[in-house]
């Protein structure tokens, strides 16, 4: 698994795919701020305080961590993002699955017809989180890389 | 945790921030940053129980008025025709006969206010929150019931003559709203831990539909009611 993360296409590769699908479920909901917030709100998860600020900013945290996962710049933070908010996408799922509610997921698409099996959005965010978790714990630091260059210079010089 | 990642994050979160407000202020679409509360409001829901009892009350009135008018319009006649037969009362057949139509036309005016009346009651541009009372005196009325449920809910049971427009699949059913006259009384209900009934009700609103109720205890609380289901 190691050796799978640190091939650098591979790297490429799976920042680019969660990059892009984190992109994608960004732009209806930002189109529509007000269907999504109903979408949060039927979740029963959050205060109605909360929910409003919910439907504008989580699309533009989606938007921002997927965009700068594709450029390849604050891949780490962006990661950090990334993987606890699918942990809350997973537990705010899981509860109105055990809790049987009658909910469009919001994940996607903000419009209700869009529904599809809510344990298939789970998988899919499990999926999603493995590799989200496996690309933090495998990909360089900054900083690691900043001394890695500077000990190559340093040699050089020498 | 490095330095490093923190302000990163940091980074991401503030231009998060910046531009989510930036972009909200400029959307068309924009929503309030605090939403309002949604209250379930029952207190119209009995209110309008007592303006239908009413309603009943006075159709009862009138239907009565009118039966006993009848009534007397039919012995009445059987006396007239007797007295034409031996041509005794011929002449006051016609007066007779005029005030009882007279009566029998004032009754029926009074029913047509009456049903005016009530019907000015229920006239309501935002759907309605209803108890299970309210929702079975529709029901009794034979107003529509729309189950906003998917399908297969559907199926494994439902109040009795509802029709099915599945809300988490309306661009597949909402052709179906066109065969309902927006006039009318409409009463939409789901399972009860649900807010499809409320997104439907509110949705038919915004096609034109004026008199849609929601009924919040939706199919668990009519089933458990015992009330009338297929």
């Amino acid at each position: 698994m190691k050796r799978l993360f640190e091939n650098k296409y591979f790297v490429i590769a799976v920042r680019v795919v969660l990059g892009a699908l984190f992109m994608y479920a960004s732009f209806d909901k930002m189109a529509n701020p007000e269907a999504f917030a109903n979408i949060i709100d039927n979740y029963h998860l959050l205060p109605y305080q909360l929910v409003n600020p919910l439907a504008i900013f989580l699309p533009w945290l989606e938007f921002f961590t997927g965009l700068f996962l594709i450029i390849g710049k604050w891949v780490k933070g962006s990661l950090l993002i990334y993987s606890a908010l699918l942990v809350i996408f997973i537990i705010a799922l899981s509860q109105a699955l055990i809790r049987g509610l009658d909910i469009s997921c919001g994940c996607f698409s903000v419009n209700p017809s869009s529904t599809s099996e809510v344990w298939l959005r789970i998988v899919e965010d499990i999926v999603m989180l493995f590799f989200s978790v496996m690309l933090f714990k495998y990909y360089p630091d900054t900083v690691v890389l900043r001394s890695v260059h500077e000990k190559e210079t340093n040699l050089s010089l020498n | 945790m490095n330095k490093s990642i923190i302000i990163q994050i940091c980074c991401i979160l503030a231009l998060t921030l910046a531009v989510g407000i930036f972009f909200n202020l400029a959307n068309p679409n924009r929503i309030q940053f605090i939403g309002n509360e949604e209250i379930v409001d029952f207190s119209k829901s009995d209110s309008l129980m007592n303006a239908l009892k009413k309603q009943d009350s006075i159709q009862r009135a009138a239907d009565s008025v009118k039966t006993n008018s009848l009534n007397r319009e039919d012995s009445l006649r059987l006396v007239n025709e007797k007295r034409l037969q031996d041509s005794i009362l011929a002449k006051n057949k016609s007066d007779s006969l005029k005030n009882i139509q007279d009566s029998l036309k004032t009754a029926d005016q009074k029913k047509q206010d009456s049903i005016k009346n009530s019907q000015q009651v229920q006239e309501i541009t935002k759907p309605v929150d209803i108890k299970i009372d309210f929702a079975k005196a529709l029901f009794d009325k034979k107003y529509r019931f729309l189950d906003a449920r998917d399908v297969s809910d559907y199926s494994a049971g439902h109040i009795q003559g509802a029709m099915n427009i599945p809300f988490h699949e309306i661009e597949k059913y909402k052709d179906r709203f066109n065969d309902l006259p927006k006039d009318q009384v409409y009463v939409t209900y789901c399972s009860s831990a649900c807010d499809v009934s409320i997104d439907m009700a509110y949705y038919m609103a915004k096609l034109g539909f004026k008199k849609v109720y929601i009924f919040h205890g939706g199919w668990d609380e009519w089933k458990n009611a015992g009330y009338p289901a297929n």
